[in-house]
């Protein structure tokens, strides 16, 4: 019989302390996974959802918390537009509305005809057509989770609009927006002549050089590049601090997990341990027996953890009050790092015991029992 | 004066609770090889202490132990003792009870080189001499006292040791079942000068054996002979 073979022996059947030690450590893995990976979507859908616009610079009100709360007159856009270097502008008002059923949904509006329109694919039907039109884009999402259709009637801001199209966009969160005109927005939301945000699209190759010129020329206004806004911005910080602080915390709940199931899995097999040194087992062969243990049993857990995870932020992220607005970011790297972590975890958990308790001797166990 | 000595032991000390209990106070003892010693005295004696610092099994405060003619001295330096020269066979059977049998038997084979189907083969043959032959593939729960003792004394000769020591090995059995286990340690012992060590409080099987040492408080002496320290 191999040591290999012994060890793999020790861990057949169903017994209660290996199932124990699985359990804990499939749960730490796949809390692991599940948390990282929906913290990491809630800031990619963020980021990428800016950037993704086609959107050079952003304009905001200087000192605003963050998008939805920054007002700019809209008139600026005609401004900037007339910077060197700025190719086009778009203002744009972002609003969150209620729907009949109680859930809120992000609106966007944009002119009708202005180039963010262009960050849209239609799939079904037209974009809104005219600025007086009471008619909306509805992301593909969106469409889904609320049961629309082409041509039904839905309520943004206790108004009825016509839905006009189905569209689709790169990100979830993008998926997950209804777009209408400027105008609509503006009127519906008492908000006329105001904006939250007016997007630049500059010179390909100057976009920081034009930025400088736009805040010199307002200094009221704060100027971003897209993506360093997106990530400033106070929900991308949140999730981004969310997620070290969730993975910090899912890993070392992992590792206590791990090392308390396999300090006590060693501990109650003292008797075992003691009749291997007996019969003439070295300490480095019993400590490698249960060494193999440890990480067959860390081994499997992190496999199932880590599929339990997947599942599991899916899961969350299916909950119909956030359905489409994250979708849980998994990637190969993060399934290693689950599985890597549990064997580390298994390894250290089982080797630290191991020795400990190869360290007394057999004598007193085997006293009798 | 030349005889070869199996075991020998000198001024053993071993202490229990920081000093407060000597468990062994000095035991001094010459095995001769090929011997049969009987450890006998009362219960908190230090016979069950002595047998484990002869096995290396329990670290003494002082004094040495030989085994033939080297002196192991690390705790890696005992596991190979034990695994080469040391059969041990105690009250309780120990046997893993994950294990079969025979894999029980094999996994004191561990480390010999001995090829795996061999291995399986002198274990298949240790089982058929403890006549535990019939139940070689069957796990230790469902058998009876005996029948796991057997395994073990299997077990402890897995090796082909030239030392066994034995601690109340039919402590637990009844006689039909102890008279079996003693019958086959003493036939080893016959047939192939097996030195064997047993720890009983049996006076029939202490007289069974050739020589009989008794140990009291710590301190031992082989009775009718008038040794003196
Ligand atoms: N690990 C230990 N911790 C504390 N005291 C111990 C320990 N091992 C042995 N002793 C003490 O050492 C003394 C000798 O014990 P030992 O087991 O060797 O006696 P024994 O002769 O085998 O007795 P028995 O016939 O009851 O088995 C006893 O007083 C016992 O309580
Ligand atoms: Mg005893």
């Amino acid at each position: 019989m191999t040591l290999f073979g012994v060890a793999l022996r020790n861990l057949s059947g169903w017994q209660p302390r290996n199932l124990g030690a699985l359990a804990g450590i499939t749960i730490a893995v796949a809390s692991f996974v599940a948390l990282v990976g929906l913290a990491r979507g809630v800031e990619h859908s963020l980021l990428s959802t800016l950037v993704d616009r086609g959107t050079d610079l952003m304009v905001t009100e200087a000192g605003a918390l963050d998008l939805v709360s920054s007002i700019v007159p809209d008139a600026r856009a005609e401004d900037i537009d007339e910077i060197e270097g700025v190719t086009r502008t778009a203002p744009e008002l972002s609003r969150l509305t209620s729907l009949d059923d109680g859930r809120s949904v992000g609106v966007v509006g944009w002119p009708v005809g202005s180039f963010p329109w262009e960050s849209l694919t239609v799939v079904e039907g037209r974009l809104p057509a005219g600025p007086d039109r009471r008619e909306v884009a509805v992301g593909e999402a969106l469409a889904e989770r609320a049961g629309f259709a082409m041509g039904d009637e839905v309520w943004l801001f206790q108004t009825r609009f016509e839905i006009t199209g189905v569209v689709t966009a790169p990100t979830v969160l993008a998926r997950s927006l209804a777009y209408v005109p400027l105008t609509q927005a503006q009127a519906l939301t008492f908000r006329d002549g105001q904006a939250t945000v007016i997007n630049v699209r500059t010179d390909p190759d100057r976009p920081d050089e034009v930025a400088g010129r736009i805040r010199e020329r307002f200094p009221d206004l704060a100027v971003e590049r897209a993506e360093t806004l997106a990530s400033d911005f106070m929900f991308a910080r949140i999730a981004a601090v969310l997620a070290y602080a969730i993975s910090t915390v899912a890993l070392v709940s992992a590792g206590l997990v791990i090392f308390t199931a396999m300090s006590t899995a060693v501990a109650a097999r003292r008797g075992e341990i003691a009749i291997l040194s007996a019969i003439g087992w070295a300490r480095w062969r019993i400590v490698s027996a249960l060494l193999i243990e440890g990480t067959v049993i860390a081994m499997v857990a992190g496999v199932a953890g880590a599929a339990a995870g997947v599942l599991a932020a899916e899961a969350v992220a299916a909950r119909p009050d956030i359905s489409g607005f994250v979708a849980p970011r998994i990637g190969a790297a993060l399934l290693a790092q689950g599985v890597g972590l549990s064997l580390a975890v298994g390894i250290v958990g089982s080797l630290l015991p191991a020795l400990s308790v190869t360290r007394r001797p057999p004598a007193e166990v085997l006293r009798g029992k | 004066m030349t005889e070869t000595l199996a075991i020998r032991a000198r001024g053993l000390e071993r202490t229990f609770r920081r000093g407060a209990v000597r468990a062994l106070a000095g035991v001094d003892i010459d095995v001769p090889a090929g011997a049969s010693v009987a450890i006998t005295g009362p219960s908190g004696s230090g016979k069950t202490t002595l047998l484990h610092a002869l096995a290396g099994l329990l670290p003494v405060t002082a004094g040495e132990v030989r085994i033939g003619q080297e002196v192991p001295r690390t705790p890696a330096d005992w596991a190979r003792f034990r695994r080469d020269h040391i059969g041990l066979v105690f009250q309780d059977d120990w046997l893993l009870r994950r294990l079969s049998a025979v894999e029980n038997v094999e996994i004191a084979m561990q480390g010999t080189h001995l090829p795996p189907r061999e291995q399986r083969q002198r274990a298949l043959d240790l089982l058929d001499r403890v006549n535990a032959r019939a139940f070689a593939h069957r796990r230790p729960a469902g058998l009876s006292g005996g029948e796991r003792q057997r395994i073990a004394v299997a077990r402890s000769l897995a090796n082909r040791p030239s030392i066994l020591l034995a601690d109340e090995p039919t402590g637990e059995l009844d006689s039909f079942n102890a008279e079996q286990i003693l019958r086959l340690l003493f036939a080893l012992h016959g047939t192939e000068g097996l030195t064997l060590m047993i720890v009983t409080h049996d006076t029939a099987l202490a007289a069974r054996c050739a020589l009989q040492f008794r140990m009291h408080d710590g301190r031992g002496r082989f009775s009718g002979t008038e040794k003196t320290e």
